[in-house]
């Protein structure tokens, strides 16, 4: 069986070697033990897989200061003691150090994710998939939180040039501030972070009153919770709240990031979510059958991040995988069960019923004042979207699909699979 | 006047390959030999025909080119071989805006200015920026580039010049760069000699170089006039022990379009111990003694004498407690510039720093230093430590943060509610968060700060979509063009899982799943073709090993062991300095895919109820304490 939806998945061999430091929790290792375990379960037989081009400093310049990303560029670890007064400036150091690498590290991700939006664009794929993208913490002139450029903007900047509106959609467990500020006074992003709010946990703001300024006002909404929220209560608000945004702004695509911190039994995270409650969110988003860029983000138990990206690859491509993880060579990492599956969170869950009942109220009454003001943009592109009903049954898979894509699908169905594409020729032959 | 040329270097003009051995062995296949424009060429003649020019600062264009160009051809070198860095680019690009850097211009601009220090002490780098052409506001930008390119450079040759003792000004900008720049280049000479002594022995070179002498010649020539005298004087001498006994030596008897190699037997005095040299090494010493005006050639030549000797005997021995007579490094100062072996031990230690300083297990530094310290700031030396200068900015930083967060927190009380007021609407069940706000207002609530240095610029959407360049979709790797379709029909239905049982002797055990993996890989490795490769998957799981030794493998282990994480210590560190060979991307690689994937196995079945898949996750150092956060902040950064 194959998916309806053609996917393209962006990896890079070298993001693998990239070592943020002693002691550091990001290990972008992570991303090559997803990417094993992607193969092992066979699932690159089912998609098309893209090494990104690495993102040209003018690029990264699309939302960075110029001055910032020159800095990136230049800096290296055996320089930095000459720019402390540069480093305090762009935030580099504590999280965010300076390491071999760090620009072409950069550069690989947000190149993915820039790809990602392109093709996208261009029709190339329904979905594209940048597990070493989703650094969402990143500023316009500065790093902050393990992210030093902040590839979910530049991609969403690519997307605003095909679509008048984009949703952007985050369950990290930490809030998408970077993301968040960067669209804050603009309708044409509307920003939905769900994240662990208060305690001082990082970065502090995300608060549900936090809504957007100027025209932007009602397009950023915060889903503040507390810890250990389990999966029935998350997958409840987020379905809810989702279809509701939707419905109510009409996107022409959406951004996921799906950081895996959310999960249980994460190093800096403090949520309850199983894998399967976390690519809930995943396959709910698919539904829309909206052109959806899906990244990575945070996860700092590297097991459970390969876990997850590995089965939300699959939730993706409409397979489903066993639980008993193959053979490949971290199989090791997933001892002593070696399954997809993770033990169950013991962090006591402190979000009442009555205060996410409170959260989804305020949210709701803010998606009203949008019905209520509609911006002029919202006639302009009759979006082209399917609101799932919350029972899965299959759709048609070319319910939506128009010629162009159609005629692309017939020759991929005869050749995809032998291998026989034209590597040189990607965008007409695909 | 004209005589200045003599000066000039001999040339082995048709192998003119600068510097040692090394650098000949390595450039040249890459036709990297560098070659001076035909311009130089006939000089007397051409250069007498020009007007002189009183001074650098108004040197007509084409000296100017030529100048710049001899000054990029030193630079790359330098770079190159004293750097270690092969990211020279013959046009460094600034990357915001993509403007070629004229790396000449800009370091005689901060030279000018008084150097890197000044100019950064007085914030002059917007300025130095745009009279170098660059452009306004980017002054940290140029910053960068001048500490990538030139910083180096600057610091030797202010080093240069406080061994000189020298009155040369800084502003006394083109004269007085050659000389630094060629004293310089007898100590980078120097260095290059004593690593093709060591490392190379058994070789011999036929061929020297000379081709920056060439370039020094060609700049003498530009400065003729009066003001040259500042100029240091040249003694060159260009040793050649070939085979045993062969001395090449160039000195300034020769005339004035020397262009070949003046050999030793041509000149007078030379002792026969030095004939009778035994090394087989090839070397090079270009002496740039420190005399002004025209010095007697006698004394030249007695200097270079003693430097001779001086190089002779290190070669043979360079920790020979004979040549050890050299007073310890701080009393060095005390001693005259005329003291010939001050300049080549100024080399020869550091080297010798620099190995022990690779190879020592005292230094604290897990930084690839390419750079002895001791050769752009004295004071660093032994005690370097990153981990210090991370502290003093992580100080810095701090104090940076708390200001940013209360001046947002001043802004936010003014529009809405405050920071504290924020949280408590949004959960009345809250625990007090306005105590804790003002313990660290780092995490603690805060506004979104609004202006063009926060939000991306987002364009009116006009109802069409705008071009977006289709040229940069990533490259396919999969499904590959290359791939043998016969290995994809057999395979495994899509998606299947392990397989519970097997038909291995032992199941579960060590061969048993090493059997299994191997099994998968090669299976994977058919099936991807050379997309095996492009992923890097040559490079992944246990196979990483079979690039080390086994005494590396058991090294790695002992290091580890030797820092447990749980005594707080910085096992890295110490894997770092263990294998200098290594660099840190195959250090790093081999503990992720190798050694923790072993130890993963073993706890798997020994202790699988005590599982670590990282060192540092270690319950026994507190994250925080690990990461310089407070302890009372819960959850750190993250992504």
């Amino acid at each position: 069986m194959r998916s309806k939806d053609k996917i393209s998945y962006f990896y890079d061999g070298d993001v693998g070697s990239v070592y943020f430091g002693p002691n550091h929790p990001m290990k972008p290792h992570r991303l090559c033990m997803t990417h094993h375990l992607v193969l092992s379960y066979e699932l690159h037989k089912k998609m098309e897989i893209y090494r990104p081009h690495k993102a040209y400093p003018v690029e990264l310049a699309q939302f960075h200061s110029a001055d910032y990303v020159e800095f990136l560029h230049r800096i290296t670890p055996d320089t930095q003691h000459l720019f402390s007064n540069e480093l305090a400036k762009y935030n580099l150091a504590e999280d965010c150090p300076v390491f071999e690498n760090l620009f072409e590290f950069c550069q690989i991700y947000a190149g993915g994710t820039i790809d990602a939006a392109r093709r996208l664009n261009n029709q190339l794929c329904d979905i594209a998939i940048n597990w070493a993208g989703g650094l969402h913490h990143a500023k316009k002139c500065e790093a902050s939180g393990f992210c030093y450029i902040n590839d979910l903007v530049l991609g969403i900047l690519e997307l605003l040039k095909y679509h008048a509106r984009v949703l952007y959609i985050d369950i990290d467990v930490h809030h998408g501030d970077g993301v968040e500020e960067a669209f804050y006074c603009t309708d044409r992003v509307m920003t939905v972070s769900f994240h662990k709010f208060g305690d001082l946990f990082f970065p502090g703001t995300g608060d549900v009153k936090e809504i957007g300024e100027k025209e932007g006002k009602f397009y950023a909404i915060n889903v503040p919770l507390k810890d250990g929220i389990d999966d029935p209560s998350f997958t409840r608000l987020f379905k809810t709240i989702i279809t509701k945004v939707v419905e109510t702004y009409q996107p022409g695509a959406v951004v996921l990031q799906c950081g895996a911190d959310s999960l249980a039994g994460d190093r800096l995270g403090c949520f309850n979510l199983s894998i399967d409650g976390h690519a809930e969110c995943v396959r709910f988003v698919k539904k829309f059958n909206l052109p959806l860029l899906v990244t990575g983000g945070g996860g700092y138990t590297k097991e459970n991040v390969a876990r997850c990206w590995a089965l939300e690859t699959g939730v993706l491509l409409d397979t489903d995988l066993p639980n008993e993880i193959p053979e490949n060579e971290y199989i090791k990492y997933f001892a002593p069960d070696f399954s997809l599956k993770i033990p169950h969170g013991h962090i006591e869950n402190l979000n009442s019923k009555s205060y996410i009942s409170t959260i989804k109220m305020q949210v709701l009454e803010n998606l009203r004042c949008i019905q209520h003001a509609p911006s002029v943009q919202m006639q302009e592109v009759p979006p082209d979207f399917y609101i799932p009903d919350f029972d899965e049954d299959e759709q048609n898979p070319d319910e939506r699909v128009d010629q162009h894509t159609q005629d692309k699908d017939i020759q991929r169905d005869e050749e995809y699979y032998e291998g026989d594409n034209d590597n040189d020729n990607p965008v007409d032959d695909v | 006047m004209g005589q200045n040329s003599e000066l000039g270097w001999p040339m082995v003009a048709e192998k003119s390959v600068f510097g040692c051995a090394k650098t000949h062995h390595k450039l040249e296949p890459n036709g990297f030999s560098v070659k001076l424009e035909p311009a130089s060429e006939g000089r007397g003649g051409e250069v007498e025909g020009k007007p002189d020019k009183p001074s650098g600062g108004c040197r007509t264009k084409n000296e100017q080119d030529k100048l710049r160009y001899w000054f990029d051809q030193f630079l790359r070198i330098f770079l190159k071989e004293i750097c270690a860095g092969d990211s020279f680019q013959r046009n460094p690009t600034m990357s915001g805006n993509g403007q070629c850097v004229d790396l000449y211009k800009l370091f005689m601009v901060v030279r000018e200015k008084g150097g890197y220090d000044a100019v950064s002490e007085n914030m002059l780098w917007d300025s130095v920026a745009e009279e170098s052409g660059l452009g306004m506001n980017v002054g940290s930008a140029v910053k960068l580039v001048y500490v990538e390119y030139l910083d180096t450079l600057e610091k030797l040759i202010k080093k240069v010049d406080g061994s000189k003792g020298s009155d040369c000004g800084l502003s006394d900008r083109g004269a007085d760069l050659d000389g630094c720049l060629m004293e310089l280049k007898a100590k980078v000479k120097g260095l290059l000699l004593e690593i093709s002594d060591k490392e190379k022995r058994e070789e011999v070179y036929r061929h020297l170089d000379l081709v920056c002498e060439l370039g020094f010649s060609d700049v003498g020539k530009l400065y003729k006039t009066d003001e040259v005298k500042s100029m240091v004087l040249k003694s060159c001498g260009a040793m050649k022990f070939e085979d045993g006994s062969i001395l090449d030596l160039g000195l300034p008897e020769s005339k004035l379009n020397v262009t070949g190699v003046v050999k030793l037997e041509e000149m007078p005095g030379v002792p026969n111990e030095d004939k009778r040299s035994e090394s087989d090494d090839v070397m090079i010493m270009d002496q740039a003694s420190v005399n002004k005006e025209s010095s007697s050639r006698k004394r030249k030549r007695e200097s270079m004498w003693e430097i001779l000797n001086w190089v002779a005997g290190i070669a043979k021995n360079p920790c020979d407690a004979e040549i050890g007579l050299i007073p310890e490094r701080s009393k060095w100062k005390s001693h005259g510039n005329e003291e010939i072996w001050k300049q080549v031990l100024l080399v020869r230690e550091a080297i010798l720093l620099k190995r022990q300083f690779e190879s020592s297990a005292e230094q604290s530094s897990w930084q690839s230093q390419k750079m002895h310290p001791s050769m752009y700031d004295d004071h660093v030396g032994a005690t370097y430590n990153l981990r210090e200068r991370l502290k003093c900015n992580k100080r810095l930083l701090s104090v940076k943060s708390t200001t940013e967060a209360s001046v947002y927190s001043e802004a936010s009380s003014g529009t809405q509610s405050t920071c504290t007021k924020a949280t408590d609407c949004a959960d009345k069940e809250s625990p007090d968060s306005s105590s804790s706000c003002s313990e660290d207002e780092k995490y603690g609530p805060k506004r979104i700060p609004l202006g063009s240095t926060f939000q991306a610029d987002v364009p009116e959407w006009t109802g069409m979509a705008s071009e977006s360049d289709p040229k940069w979709l990533g490259t396919q790797t999969w499904p590959s063009g290359k791939v043998n379709h016969k290995f994809l029909i057999e395979r495994d239905p899509i998606g299947k899982g392990r397989q519970d049982s097997c038909g291995c002797q032992k199941p579960d055990s060590d061969e048993c799943v090493g059997f299994h993996i191997a099994q998968k890989r090669s299976k994977v490795k058919l099936e991807l073709g050379v997309t095996f490769n492009h992923w890097d998957f040559d490079k992944m799981g246990e196979e990483v090993k079979h690039s080390w030794t086994g005494e590396e493998e058991k090294k790695f282990r002992d290091v580890l062991r030797l820092n447990p994480p749980s005594q707080d210590k910085y096992f890295w560190d110490h894997i770092f300095w263990s294998f200098p060979t290594k660099s840190r991307a195959d250090l790093v690689s081999y503990y992720f895919n190798v050694f923790l994937l072993r130890r993963r196995g073993y706890q798997n079945r020994n202790t699988p109820g005590d599982i670590k898949s990282d060192d540092d996750e270690s319950d026994s150092v507190p994250l925080r304490k690990a990461f310089g956060h407070h302890a009372h902040i819960n959850h750190p950064a993250p992504s």
